[in-house]
């Protein structure tokens, strides 16, 4: 498997995960405002920053590592990711004006539109990432792409489901709440078997589906049993959640290695050269370390906290 | 509507919004720095809560900054796929370095905010924005690089390229080091810096004249003072390698050159054109100072000056960037004119800033800062028509013909329209609800 593949996914991985606990406590937040303000408050800017600057770090990544999709998806993709677009100003903007807010009627305004805008750019970007697997509601030859297909394909929908199950099952785990803790067990299950029933249905089209599926059914159940495990140790749980939750997310990803919309291209064929893809990755590793770092003194301090 | 006019109008826009919160972006975190430095060795708590006020206005810019930063990478992607083709395989390291340094300088806020009171260390708070500072000033430096590429395009085999359409002789490191890149950094940074300032400046001027209570006078003074000083010793670099662009751009892009300064045919003892509009083949309304142009460019009047007419038509830029060029170089040097009397008043100890004059023309300092920030912007990008990549890619190859985009693109307009009025409203709703006596009274 292709190097500078595997650098990009994981930089993927973790921009979906630190995204699904964003999506997770964007949902604690419509729906448990008490565990919300109780449990969550205090992280959710700092998440935030985390996720954006990921965000905009995987699209220069994506970039970097695919030039030759960029007029595919540029003319393919434009009109979903723009409105993802709109709506991500409208998170930002809800977001920093719930902080700025006194009265706890006006924060809880802005965030319930800032949880509303979260999860419509969490619907898209997955749409999206489905449509890029299975090609529905693009024609690759004439780089159109037609927007109801697009959002009505069912193994999206499939997909977007389980995410919203595995957000809110990570979200609570890594964030201890315990009014959630059970649930969160059952959230997760279903949101595997929703994710391998998504693969299923579609594995005609998913190039590796029929080996690959051992290797998820096997994570699946890897997760699970350490999961469940660890409901016992509770203070330890958030360490075993990061990992298992990002290889999960990396395991569905690499269903459709080599194949990208449906089979009609595939990731070697629209990735840089060589050339420039040995300092991509010289940067991207100094890069990392100093983010880890960064990271490890952010956590550190909010962990103190 | 056109679909590539309304690429470049939607990029257009999204960039000159982008930039004001890039500037104040930049200054902040210097402005909280020196804050946080007087704190330590004064001891005075009005410092602090300056410092504690920015950091929250920050907060605020960098949320809708790091939306409109997205969006901007949004679109360069989705308006101008071919560019980006080009610029993934060519000249990427600086948006990877980017992306990178971005993200230290979001975590480093996220530490400042949250953290300064818990703090131990006197110098930490200072330590930590100056963190941001130094982050914010490297993002600038890595997306003013990609804009000397295409200023200046280096990194591959551009004549093969020309031929072919194919890319070889790929060097991604050859961005770093492009013939305008050095100078357009220090320009740009120096420039972010002045008019970040400036326009921090004109509030906090303005907040001066218009506070009755002296403890509250005593603090936007002192506001006054950090970024007065941060302005004055901006503006020399600013007017300076000004000048040095000028002379890189008669060297590395002639047809811009010729079009900001109205050159309409190449000759020695060139004038200087001061204002002027070209229209059915003539140029009117501008004044002529005789042989200034030659003087200024080769020290002597003998040395021949490009002109538009040695280029063909189709490559001329719009020639009303003649009249943006008059207007940066006019605020420019009134700005380094009156910055510059402020300071010497200062020398002979007349406390100018402490006149309402002086108070009332660095409010107005604000507004000419920014129009002199967007019109110099606009001056370079518009300059560069019609190339993307100059003399490598037209604007027109680089752009996304797909009717699709306008609706999304039309959204996005209209609601900067609602978020950026919005989002000052609410900061000063915050600060009315927090009044600043009673901060500076607790010093909390």
């Amino acid at each position: 498997m292709n190097y500078l593949y595997i650098q990009n996914y994981a930089i993927l991985a973790s921009f979906l995960f630190f995204f699904l606990l964003e999506v997770g406590i964007a949902l604690i937040a419509l729906f448990d405002f008490k565990s919300y303000s109780e449990k969550l408050k205090g992280y959710l800017l700092a998440l935030w920053e985390i996720d954006s600057t990921f965000a905009i770090f995987y699209i220069v990544n994506l970039e970097a590592t695919y030039p030759k999709a960029l007029t595919l998806i540029g003319t393919v993709y434009a009109v979903p990711l723009l409105a993802a677009g709109f709506f991500l100003i409208a998170r930002n903007a809800f977001l920093a004006y719930s902080e700025l807010s006194h009265m706890p009627k006006d924060e809880k305004g802005f965030l319930t539109l800032y949880s509303g805008s979260t999860l419509i750019i969490a619907f898209i970007v997955i749409m999206t990432l489905s449509s890029g697997v299975t090609g529905a509601g693009v024609n690759a030859h004439t780089s159109a792409l037609e927007i109801l297909p697009m959002f009505a394909q069912p193994f999206g929908i499939i997909m977007f489901i389980a995410a919203v199950l595995l957000a809110l099952s990570a979200t609570a785990l890594c964030f201890d709440i315990r009014r959630m803790r059970n649930a969160s067990l059952l959230f997760l299950l279903l949101s595997i078997v929703l994710a391998l029933l998504g693969s299923y249905m579609y594995t005609s089209i998913l190039a590796n589906a029929q080996h690959d599926l051992y290797a998820v059914v096997a994570a699946a159940i890897m997760v699970s049993i350490i999961y469940a495990s660890a409901l016992k140790l509770s203070g330890y749980v958030k360490y075993f959640v990061v990992p298992f939750f990002m290889a999960l997310i990396v395991l569905f990803g690499m269903l459709q290695y080599p194949y990208l919309l449906g089979g009609s291209a595939t990731y070697t064929g629209l990735m840089t050269g060589t050339a420039a893809g040995l300092e991509l990755v010289l940067f991207t590793t100094a890069g990392t370390i100093m983010l880890a770092l960064s990271m490890a003194i952010l956590f550190y301090l909010l962990r103190k906290r | 509507m056109d679909v590539v006019l309304f690429d470049r109008a939607l990029m257009g826009s999204s960039l000159a919004i982008h930039i004001l919160f890039v500037v104040l972006g930049l200054t902040l975190p210097l402005v909280i720095f020196f804050s946080e430095i007087a704190y330590v060795r004064t001891k005075n708590k009005q410092y602090i809560v300056l410092a504690r006020r920015l950091a929250t206005a920050f907060i605020l810019f960098f949320a809708i900054g790091t939306a409109s930063g997205t969006i901007v990478a949004l679109e360069l992607l989705f308006l101008w796929p071919e560019f980006m083709a080009l610029v993934s395989q060519v000249a990427i390291l600086p948006l990877v370095a980017e992306s990178f340094v971005f993200f230290i300088e979001a975590i480093f806020l996220s530490i400042y905010i949250y953290f300064r009171p818990k703090l131990r260390h006197p110098y930490s708070g200072a330590a930590t924005i100056l963190i941001v500072a130094i982050a914010g000033l490297l993002t600038a430096a890595f997306i003013t690089s990609i804009n000397a590429f295409m200023n200046t395009p280096v990194g591959f085999n551009i004549p093969a390229y020309l031929q072919s359409g194919t890319i070889t002789g790929v060097n991604p490191l050859a961005v770093f080091s492009s013939p305008s890149t050095r100078l357009e950094i220090i320009h740009v940074i120096f420039t972010s810096y002045l008019a970040g300032s400036l326009m921090l400046l004109a509030y906090f001027a303005y907040s001066t004249m218009r506070s009755r209570d002296p403890v509250a006078r005593s603090y936007y003074r002192k506001a006054v003072t950090i970024t007065f000083w941060i302005a004055a010793v901006a503006v020399p670099f600013v007017v300076l390698t000004g000048s040095l662009s000028i002379t890189q751009l008669y060297l590395q892009q002639p047809e811009k050159y010729a079009a900001i300064e109205m050159n309409l045919v190449s000759q020695s003892h060139a004038p200087e054109v001061i204002g002027g509009i070209y229209t059915g083949n003539t140029l009117k309304d501008y004044v002529l100072i005789p042989n200034m142009q030659s003087i200024l460019l080769f020290g002597s009047a003998n040395g021949t000056v490009p002109g538009l007419n040695q280029y063909p038509k189709s490559t001329w830029p719009p020639l009303f960037i003649h009249l943006l060029f008059d207007t940066v170089v006019f605020i420019g040097f009134a700005l380094g004119f009156f910055l510059l009397l402020v300071v010497l008043l200062m020398v002979f100890r007349k406390a100018p800033l402490q006149n309402k004059l002086v108070l009332w023309l660095l409010v107005l300092c604000g507004f000419a800062a920014v129009i002199a920030l967007e019109s110099g912007w606009i001056m370079d990008e518009v300059g560069r028509q019609p190339w993307i990549i100059y003399n490598v890619m037209p604007v027109v190859s680089a752009a996304n013909l797909s009717p699709g985009i306008l609706p999304a693109g039309i959204a996005i307009l209209s609601f900067y329209v609602i978020v950026c009025p919005l989002s000052l409203l609410l900061l000063k709703h915050y600060f009315n609800k927090r009044p600043l006596s009673a901060e500076l009274r607790s010093g909390k």
